[in-house]
């Protein structure tokens, strides 16, 4: 063997010694996500977008947290207690709490921060009317005080969802809650890097050295979030077909928004796993302001025409991923159940032609529907409900347009004929639609109609007595409820299924939470 | 000459004006705002007002308008409404792919369809002139993204050296660099190289009829001499033309290209913008590649003067 | 016109023309199935005998889809192609002979023609939201400053001839000269560039489909259906693969049309387009 031929074979040598030791190998790890879309901001409180909140979760940290059952558990908070007549909350911050630039978290951050959340959010809205005032009890300690006893409140701080209630330092949680914050400066076991941002393209966070995890495993959003890679960049991909093959190619570990059709692909590839994720819930709304669908009949009608099965195979398409569930709420949930369903369960294009007669509607007349192109679900469902109502002889006037658009025609609320619309649809993060209360779309309130105008007392005091209610069965007798005469009155929406489309995972990934709204990077391990 | 280039700069000053109102009041009419888009999907209409309040979106347009052009005056594009980033830093950031596909874009084109449209003049009848024309008039049917497809489709992804999608620097090493550029630098590549094609082939041959090269050939100048020398000399002016005045050419194909084969440049950052209705985004991009457009345009023109005292616009 | 079909390049082009272009005319003879019509159970099919180009991911037949979204694709080329040519015509010559507009006139062109074409497209559309009637404003108005220069540019020229010079001697009014002795002098190069403007608007409107800003979605257009087909095409490449193929094909007939025409009409404009 010559000296070159030598210098190769120890070099490999040297390279195998390397790669078989693992202090080597780990120096410096990297997990790449490519979420489902952009995120079109940083701020979670101005916005409601679900992506902000995973880059929220990733740098902010809550004072109560969900478990992957479902049950809130202190996060921030060491533990609370309640006052005798339940009218004072004091929380106990836990120890080594700091900001990303090593400042002690006080508890004036933390009151700063709830009262952001609670000038934005409907839930905090409702909590903030039974909040009499503030008390700083010492540096660790802080409370508040209850005009009347409000048996939601910790549910309220842990499992409003619209709007989490993240603790913001309080130089940030002074901005006006309309204006995006520019300040990332969290106490999350992540930071963000700012200096490394390429909006629309990457977002890269590094390790928190210096978080305190709670002691308890990790589960679900609680216990300890104990961080097991460096850094984590997020890849934005915004063609499908190039995430696909960027997560074949092992350039991304997790993959969030995998169009239902591209599965099979992916389950052939050995280097792929999947992981459950929380799944949809997709509604279709109504403008209750204007005929037709002011009118009952008009709207019973419609719920004739609903075909979840339709539907979900024109926005999922792959049978075992979706279910129908002809109910208000999450079918996975305790409030789930069929009363007054016939309508929306069943499919009778004849009797929902017959309806809309009844109701007076001039077939002729147009009917608005907003169709958001840029969303591949919506827009399906969209097709398909024109396609329904042509069907049956009405007159559908389907108007493309972008989301942009469709947010400011959407807040419109005057008739057709001055830019108003009949029918849009969207759909949420299914665990948000397991009550009557915490989603901001079961709003009936006459004085602040929402969206759709839907307006009903009896049904808006049922949401308080929900919230106010002191036990679980109580609350799930509400539901049943509120359920029975808004699917009478049908009203405020309909429901149209419900679908789960898995993470596509790298099987270089272990200690994936899965099973929550949104994906958390803690406790996750890369080889 | 001072004074031509002069005029000819000044008079650009009213054009990018035009550009900055029609782009303004464009935009400014489109229905949809960012307020919407940052409030998310479970925003109220209460919420989304808020937001358009804290933007400032709730200013008299002629207002909104002359701080933005007093900003420009100023060297201030503004800041994107939704990362509250500098338009410059966010251009800067997004530069590099967009300006390395350009290039190679153009390097590639030149080099093979300017031969190609001199050998098929030279050969003007020939079967070789023939399959190049068909090839340039196949070319400028397939529509970019559907032969970016077919590039991916046949040629991209595992046991092939070309990635499917996204950009790496050339500071990273010239292979990953050409590994990733090559197929989206062909897909842009290709119209372009036809536009080039034909203009050499058209204008070498108008110059192979002209007199004094039929003299050289009576006088036994060698023919490779004659079409480098002589014909691809004077078919120089065209082309240096068509290559520069491809610049908007090339724009519009490499916001496709960048969509097709995901590279973070210029060309997405503008869609996405428009799709985001980040108007500070949008403005400052689009007066940026017009004026580039518009200097290139002027250069051209001065060039000519430069070489032909005759004309004078 | 004999003359003018024996060009082999025009024969080849208009026979490719024709043929496209036939089936999207009669598209409700040659298809009966509704385009639109959806059946979520049927979708993502092969080509079959029911199905001669396959299902798309709404279950519609893409067959139908594709003979009906030549009609659109073949309407915008012609709309783009005769509105810009009539109003590139118009202010062209009106340019080209009253010096005073000149200045202006051309100064705005400029201005349109830096702006990137699919990048006004993109935000005209967004205005006008995603009708058919936006998206031909949007293709047509980047297409507008060509003509002008070109007939300018003529008129230019023609405006020193003699017999123009005499005839505004005589006396004759401005319109008169511009009818009668300016505008037939442009038509052959007309010819030619509206050729190629529609052959590229057909192209633009699958552009703009493909990125997400094309004329609704509810109705078919070559655009469209390939927008649509852009994430599947892995598993189901005929939905991308039959309009993408009709779209290269008329292109290419038009081109090639449109190049003959200039050889035999006027093979001076070789260099000019």
């Amino acid at each position: 063997m010559n000296s070159m031929g030598k210098g190769i074979a120890g070099l490999m040598l040297a390279v195998a010694a390397s790669a078989a030791s693992p202090s080597q190998a780990s120096a410096e790890t990297t997990l790449y996500y490519a979420p489902s879309s952009d995120l079109a901001s940083l701020d979670p409180i101005a916005s409601t977008g679900s992506v902000p909140k995973i880059h929220a979760l990733m740098i902010y940290d809550t004072l109560f947290a969900i478990d992957g059952k479902g049950i809130v558990q202190p996060q921030m908070v060491e533990n609370y207690t309640l006052s005798e007549g339940g009218l004072t909350y004091r929380f106990t911050l836990r120890e080594g709490l700091k900001w990303h630039d090593g400042v002690p978290v006080t508890p004036e951050d933390c009151i700063a921060s709830l009262k952001r959340w609670g000038a934005a959010d409907t839930s905090g809205k409702l909590l903030f009317d039974f909040i009499k005032e503030f008390r700083v009890v010492d540096r660790s300690n802080f409370e508040f005080e209850l005009n009347e006893p409000f048996g939601a409140t910790i549910e309220v701080l842990g499992r409003s969802l619209s709007r989490i209630p993240f603790i913001f330092p309080e130089r940030v949680a002074m901005t006006d809650p309309g204006t995006p914050i520019t300040d990332y400066t969290g106490s999350g076991p992540f930071i963000f890097v700012e200096e490394e941002w390429v909006p629309g393209n990457k977002l890269v966070y590094r390790k928190n050295p210096d978080y305190v995890p709670r002691n308890e495993p990790a589960s679900g959003w609680a216990g300890g979030k104990v961080v097991k890679v460096d850094r984590v960049v997020w890849n934005i991909q915004p063609d499908k077909q190039s995430a696909m093959t960027a997560l074949l190619a092992g350039e991304i570990d997790i993959w969030e928004g995998v169009p239902s059709d591209l599965l099979p692909i992916l389950e052939a590839d050995p280097t792929v796993k999947f992981e459950d994720s929380t799944g949809w819930f997709a509604y279709l709304m109504v403008n209750h302001r204007h005929p037709p669908f002011d009118n009952v009949k008009a709207r019973e009608a419609l719920a004739w025409l609903i075909d979840q099965t339709a539907y979900l195979q024109v926005m999922v398409g792959n049978p075992s991923l979706y279910f129908t569930c002809a109910s208000m709420y999450d079918c996975k949930s305790a409030s789930a159940s069929d009363v007054n369903s016939e309508a929306i369960a069943g499919y009778d294009p004849e009797k929902a032609r017959q309806l809309f007669e009844e109701s007076g509607w001039d077939f002729s007349q147009p009917i608005v529907i907003l169709d958001p192109t840029d969303e591949p679900e919506i827009h399906a469902a969209m097709l398909l409900t024109t396609d329904r109502l042509r069907s049956i002889g009405l007159t559908v006037d389907h108007q493309a347009m972008d989301w942009a658009t469709l947010t400011k025609r959407r807040a419109v609320t005057g008739p057709t004929s001055e830019g108003g619309w009949d029918i849009m649809m969207t759909f949420g993060a299914s665990t948000t639609f397991g009550d009557p209360f915490f989603h901001s779309r079961f709003g009936v309130d006459c004085e602040k109609p929402y969206l759709a105008g839907a307006c009903d007392k009896e049904l808006q005091d049922l949401r308080l007595a929900w919230a106010k209610a002191g036990s679980h069965d109580e609350r799930v007798g509400i539901a049943g409820d509120f359920q029975a005469r808004a699917f009478s009155l049908h009203t405020p929406w309909y429901p149209l299924g419900q679908w789960a489309v898995p993470y596509a995972v790298s099987t270089k990934i272990d200690g994936f939470i899965a099973g929550i709204n949104y994906p958390v990077f803690w406790n996750i391990e890369k080889q | 000459m001072l004074n031509f280039t002069i005029r000819r700069l000044l008079g650009a000053v009213p054009v990018l004006g035009f550009i900055a109102l029609f782009v303004f009041a464009l935009l400014h009419l489109a229905p949809g705002d960012p307020a919407g888009i940052i409030a998310g999907e479970e925003a109220s209409p209460e919420d989304i007002a808020r937001i358009y309040e804290a933007l400032n979106l709730d200013r008299p347009l002629p207002e909104q308008f002359g701080l933005w052009l007093w900003g420009l005056v100023n060297g201030d594009f503004g800041v994107s409404i939704y990362t509250s980033l500098p338009v410059l830093e966010l251009v800067r950031q997004r530069l590099e792919p967009t300006i390395s596909l350009a290039i190679t874009t153009i390097i590639f084109s030149v080099v093979v369809a300017i031969p190609l449209g001199a050998y098929a003049a030279w050969r003007a009848g020939s079967l070789g002139d023939r399959a190049v024309m068909i090839f340039s008039v196949l070319g400028f049917s397939v529509p970019t993204f559907v032969l970016g497809y077919l590039l991916i489709y046949f040629f991209a992804g595992r046991g092939t050296p070309f990635p499917v999608q996204g950009f790496v620097s050339i500071r990273e090493g010239l292979a990953p660099f050409l590994r990733h550029i090559a197929l989206p630098t062909f897909m842009l590549g290709t119209s372009y190289m036809v536009l080039i094609m034909r203009i050499t082939r058209a204008s070498v041959l108008e110059i192979l009829n002209e007199d004094y090269i039929r003299t050289a050939r009576a006088k036994g100048v060698p023919e490779r001499k004659i079409l480098t020398r002589h014909a691809l000399r004077n078919a120089a002016v065209p082309i240096v033309t068509v290559v520069s005045l491809g610049f908007a050419f090339l724009v519009s194909g490499v916001v496709i290209t960048e969509s097709v084969f995901n590279i973070p440049g210029l060309g997405r950052l503008t869609v996405e913008a428009i799709s985001k209705r980040d108007y500070p985004v949008i403005q400052g991009l689009i007066l940026l590649v017009s004026a580039t457009y518009v200097l290139i345009n002027t250069a051209t023109d001065i060039t000519y003067a430069f070489f032909d005292p005759r004309i004078r616009y | 016109m004999k003359k003018i079909l024996d060009n082999p390049s025009v024969a080849l082009g208009l026979v490719i023309v024709v043929i496209m272009a036939v089936p999207a005319l009669f598209a409700p003879l040659v298809s009966s199935i509704d385009p639109t019509a959806m059946a979520p159970m049927e979708r993502i099919k092969p080509p079959s005998a029911s199905h001669w180009f396959g299902t798309d991911l709404f279950g519609r037949d893409v067959y139908s889809r594709v003979v009906h979204g030549g009609r659109t694709s073949l309407l915008v080329g012609l709309t783009v192609a005769a509105i810009s040519i009539v109003i590139g015509m118009v202010i062209g010559a009106a340019s080209g002979y009253i010096r005073v507009i000149d200045a202006v006139v051309m100064r705005i062109m400029d201005g349109l023609m830096a702006i990137p074409s699919l990048l006004l497209a993109i935000a005209m559309v967004s205005v006008g939201g995603a009708s058919l009637t936006s998206v031909v404003v949007a293709i047509t108005l980047p297409e507008i400053p060509r003509v002008v220069r070109l007939v300018r540019g003529i008129v230019l020229t023609i405006r020193e001839e003699a017999y123009v010079e005499a005839a505004v001697t005589a006396g004759t009014s401005t319109v008169a000269i511009l009818w009668r002795h300016i505008l037939p002098n442009t038509i052959a190069a007309l010819i030619v560039l509206a050729s190629y403007i529609g052959a590229s608007a057909v192209l633009t409107e699958a552009s703009l489909g493909f990125l997400g800003a094309g004329i609704s979605p509810e109705i078919p257009s070559w655009g469209n259906i390939i927008a649509e087909a852009r994430v599947s095409f892995q598993i189901a490449p005929w939905i991308l693969f039959f309009p993408s193929a009709c779209l290269v094909l008329i292109v290419l007939g038009v081109n090639v049309l449109g190049d003959g025409l200039r050889d035999t009409l006027d093979p001076r404009l070789a260099k000019k387009m």
